[in-house]
């Protein structure tokens, strides 16, 4: 009604067609997150579907994963799918290389980072702790492959000949610890650099819930005469739980989904599940990395697709991780990083 | 600025007056933080049982001066601080002075009211439990609750959570957790002043029955609340003391207009 | 009477103090392993990129496993351009769409879309630009392949950062605007993005921050290359400095090894000296 009076006047006419061509324009680009979440989404479901027609259940549970004979002259069908004959797809191994890796870092990793949470935000005397703070989001930011590097050159070799034999020595009664120490790149290298990676994750979410405990509660406690770890327990602590179960959940998000710092150090096995923590693992974010090249050679394009698969699952994981993170950040009223805002540590 | 008003500093000097014994008595204070000089050179002093207020407009350093008192200026860095300040006789920033002691004597009540996320009991019996007391907590929580005059509104629910009270007895609560350590004197910076009027009036009376055996040094915006409560009244300009003296004295002289439009925003 | 029985010194008894002293080695150790890791690492790399410290390194391009870096840094300036190309625009218009025009529960959802894609692993945007970019589409291993996935992979980032950016817009002054006779196009361009714009540039420097530190995406998009990129954006691979640093590492040259640890060292100052900016444009 009101627009069809304004579109007597020609300046109004072109006002409202502008009007309506910035609306448009920005809702279509607005689209962009849509488009691709759900490219994503459907992409990987579709050449899942191939796989899972395959392999069936077995995708989950068998440990081979392997490209069939790829000099056969033909491919063969099984379950009405092409594949190189005595292919199989079975991701048991990288799914159990990734939760161990990942779960092992979060475990190392929360207790250190709620520490370093506390000194930065308040154990510590200025400056030390505006420079820990700093020290601590810088190294959020380090990019993967430094941290690859660093595993690479630093951890591996420290473990290999100091770390693991010492752990061998006084743990070799638990089972998962003992074994010879042969390699350099093993799910203790692994584990250990990503934990590197997650603890300014963990530090970084819970320091900041800890820095905005309202000054006016630390400052009645101390006035009430107790002292700096009387206050953090009852004060700052209270106040920052929900934050160091969010950030840990976080930190799970990043360690689940890294990639190259796991390729560099992990030792890439395949087709074996390892047998303690100085064997060699892969992990599905780094088996998709590593082994694409490889799998390009199949000429039935199952390999690529059961790569894709990996990749579906990797997804939903992460997906699962930080919706739970959310709801829990969320719900401790944080909303600026709900989400995924602190999973590179940099927001 | 110079207001003539009557004061019984007189000519500068510092001593209390013989009959009052000095609580606390500050001399020549200064208070730098980073470069900015926050307070300079304060002299003035509280004697027991009794409120000292301390008027002035925003930022001239009334908070600044009480924070001195119990001090929590040692939690902020690159602070100076000069002077004296004695607390019953005894320089509180002596060497070998342990700032937590200072503060069992010394308790300090703030604007906003702080309850800790926890039961009302709780609040009070774990002030009493992070000092070491296990003995007769419940009664002396009884005892505090009744003083802030908080105990027939809480007694049948001491369990639940402090956070469902509200605004008015949440800072009651907090006055009496800060009294559940006896402690010889209380600094109330703007005690009221978040708060509805009927609980600010409640937060008048509280005072002048706690003034009866507890030293309170309070900060306040409102000039007719002081007008109430005060027995000396200090004003600050600027980070300077620019009078001091007994309440009465200051309200009746001529010049409180004066002091009123100097420091602006006074009656609101 | 009470000058007698008060006491200021010493008041802190066994448990306490045994309590506080544990808390403040607890905390005064952590201090120190981050120090001692964060000097670690850099150590690491000053030490190990040493043999690199000569003007070549910044001048020449590289030759299989050894030359210099020129070609992987001006790579990763060339890819980090054309992300930020892309994702800008993406970034600002879907936060502003989603602040201005959207219903609030289409807001919610855009928003939610956007928080979960920032946790969809990077491997999965590399393995899907790959699949789809490079060979279904046709770019070839391109500039263009790779900056798509990259800008597909930090749009969270860059809508999340606009958004508190331009929420950070009195409500007030749009209101006042929008009484004064603006339209709605002329709100959003004078007033929203003219208000959020240091937050805005602020956001758009951390995600390419993000974007400058990634391999896992570009490793099948962007592939290798010797030579400085050309401007052609399909069929040409690029190089880039994360590339060097995961490759050259592993190989029995110490001139390659030297230029891996030289790439690493360029990009945690790079990637921290546009974090800091981008966090102090920000605030
Ligand atoms: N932690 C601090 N660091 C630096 N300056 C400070 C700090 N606290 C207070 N100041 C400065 O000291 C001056 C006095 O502040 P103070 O809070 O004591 O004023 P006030 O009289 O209590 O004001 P109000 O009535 O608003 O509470 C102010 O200019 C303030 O900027
Ligand atoms: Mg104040």
């Amino acid at each position: 009604m009101i627009r069809s009076e304004q579109g007597r006047l020609t300046s109004r006419g072109l006002r409202s067609l502008v009007e309506t061509g910035v609306q448009t324009g920005l809702g279509i680009l607005a689209l962009a997150p849509f488009v691709v979440l759900v490219g994503l989404v459907g992409y990987l479901i579709w050449v899942s579907i191939p796989v899972f027609r395959y392999m069936r259940w077995g995708f989950f549970s068998h440990i081979a994963w392997n490209l069939g004979n790829l000099y056969a002259y033909h491919p063969v069908l099984v379950h009405g799918v092409r594949v190189m004959p005595g292919a199989e797809f079975g991701a048991f191994a990288f799914l159990l290389g990734t939760g161990l890796t990942s779960l092992m870092a979060i475990c190392l990793a929360v207790p250190i980072a709620f520490l370093l949470a506390s000194a930065a935000s308040f154990g510590v005397s200025w400056p030390w702790r505006n420079i820990l703070a700093i020290l601590v989001e810088m190294m959020a930011g380090v990019p993967s492959v430094v941290f690859g590097l660093f595993g690479f050159i630093v951890l591996g070799p420290a473990i290999a000949t100091q770390v693991g034999p010492w752990l061998n020595h006084w743990l070799s009664p638990i089972p998962f610890f003992s074994g010879p120490v042969t390699s350099e790149t093993n799910l203790l290298t692994a584990t250990v650099t990503l934990t590197l990676m997650v603890i300014p994750i963990v530090a970084t979410t819970t320091r900041v819930a800890m820095a905005r405990v309202p000054r006016d509660w630390v400052d009645s406690a101390r006035a009430l005469g107790w002292t700096e770890h009387e206050v953090f327990w009852h004060v700052i602590w209270p106040h920052s739980r929900a934050a160091l179960t969010g950030g840990t959940i976080l930190g799970l998000g990043r360690a689940l989904g890294e990639t190259m710092a796991v390729l560099m150090v992990s030792g890439n096995a395949l087709n074996v599940l390892p047998k303690n923590i100085y064997s060699g693992v892969s992990t599905m974010a780094a088996t998709i990395a590593g082994q694409l090249d490889a799998a390009l050679t199949d000429p039935t394009r199952m390999a690529v697709h059961a790569l894709g698969t990996l990749g579906l699952i990797l997804m939903a994981i992460s997906l699962a991780v930080n919706l739970i993170a959310r709801v829990v950040v969320v719900s401790d009223g944080q909303t600026d990083h709900a989400g995924g805002g602190l999973a590179h540590g940099i927001l | 600025m110079l207001l003539t008003l009557p004061s019984d500093r007189g000519n500068g000097t510092s001593s209390p007056q013989d009959d009052h014994p000095a609580v606390i008595d500050v001399e020549a204070l200064s208070l730098t933080v980073g470069t900015r000089a926050v307070l300079r050179q304060v002299n003035f002093w509280v004697p027991a049982n009794g409120i000292t207020t301390v008027v002035g407009p925003s930022g001239s350093g009334k908070s600044s001066l009480l924070r001195i008192l119990n001090r929590m200026w040692d939690h902020v860095p690159r602070v100076r601080i000069e002077g004296h300040v004695r607390f019953s006789g005894q320089d509180l920033y002596a060497r070998g002075v342990d700032v937590r002691a200072v503060r069992t004597h010394i308790g300090m009540v703030f604007q906003r009211p702080t309850p800790f996320p926890r039961s009302i009991y709780d609040n009070i019996a774990l002030t009493l439990r992070v000092h070491g007391i296990r003995q007769g907590i419940s009664d002396r929580v009884e005892s505090v609750l009744s003083a802030s005059g908080l105990w027939d509104e809480v007694k049948d629910r001491l369990l639940a959570s402090a956070l469902t009270l509200s605004g008015g007895q949440q800072q009651r609560l907090s006055i009496a957790r800060a009294l559940a350590l006896n402690p010889a004197v209380l600094l109330m910076d703007e005690p009221q002043s978040a708060l509805d009027p009927r609980s600010r009036d409640q937060i008048t009376q509280l005072m002048l029955t706690l003034k009866k055996h507890t030293t309170i040094v309070l900060v306040t915006h409102h000039l007719d609340e002081a007008k109430r409560v005060s027995d000396r009244l200090g004003v600050m300009v600027g980070g300077t003391m620019e009078v001091f003296g007994p309440a009465r004295e200051i309200f009746q002289s001529e010049s409180v207009a004066r002091l009123a439009s100097a420091t602006q925003e006074f009656g609101q | 009477m009470e000058s007698s029985e008060i006491v200021l010194t010493s008041h802190l008894g066994i448990r306490r103090r045994f309590g506080l002293g544990c808390f403040q080695a607890v905390n005064y150790g952590a201090l120190t392993l981050v120090m001692a890791a964060f000097w670690a690492i850099l150590w690491t790399l000053v030490r190990g990129s040493l043999p690199a410290w000569h003007w070549s390194t910044w001048f020449t391009v590289s030759q299989g496993l050894g030359g210099g870096l020129a070609n992987a840094i001006v790579g990763t300036l060339w890819l980090s351009c054309l992300t930020l190309l892309l994702v800008v625009p993406m970034g600002i218009a879907t936060a502003t769409y989603v602040l201005i025009y959207a219903s609030p529960r289409m807001k919610q959802l855009t928003l939610l879309v956007s928080d979960v894609l920032a946790g969809v692993p990077s491997i999965v945007f590399g393995y899907v630009g790959y699949i789809v970019l490079v060979i279904a589409l046709g770019f070839g291993f391109s500039a263009l392949a790779a900056a798509v996935t990259l800008a597909a992979m930090v749009l969270p980032y860059m809508v999340r950062t606009s958004y508190l950016a331009l929420v950070e817009v009195p409500s007030a002054v749009r209101e006042q605007a929008l009484a004064l006779g603006f339209s709605r196009a002329q709100i959003i361009w004078s007033i929203m993005w003219a208000g959020a714009r240091r937050g805005i540039i602020g956001g758009a420097i951390l995600s390419i921050a993000i974007a400058m530190g990634e391999t896992a995406p570009l490793i099948y998009t962007a592939s290798w290359s010797d030579s400085l990129p050309s401007l052609a954006l399909t069929h040409h691979s690029v190089g880039y400095l994360t590339y060097v640093v995961w490759t050259f590492i592993q190989q029995p040259y110490p001139q390659a090894i030297a230029l891996a640890y030289m790439a690493g060292l360029i990009l945690v100052l790079l990637v921290g000296a546009m974090a800091v900016l981008g966090r102090a444009i920000r605030a």
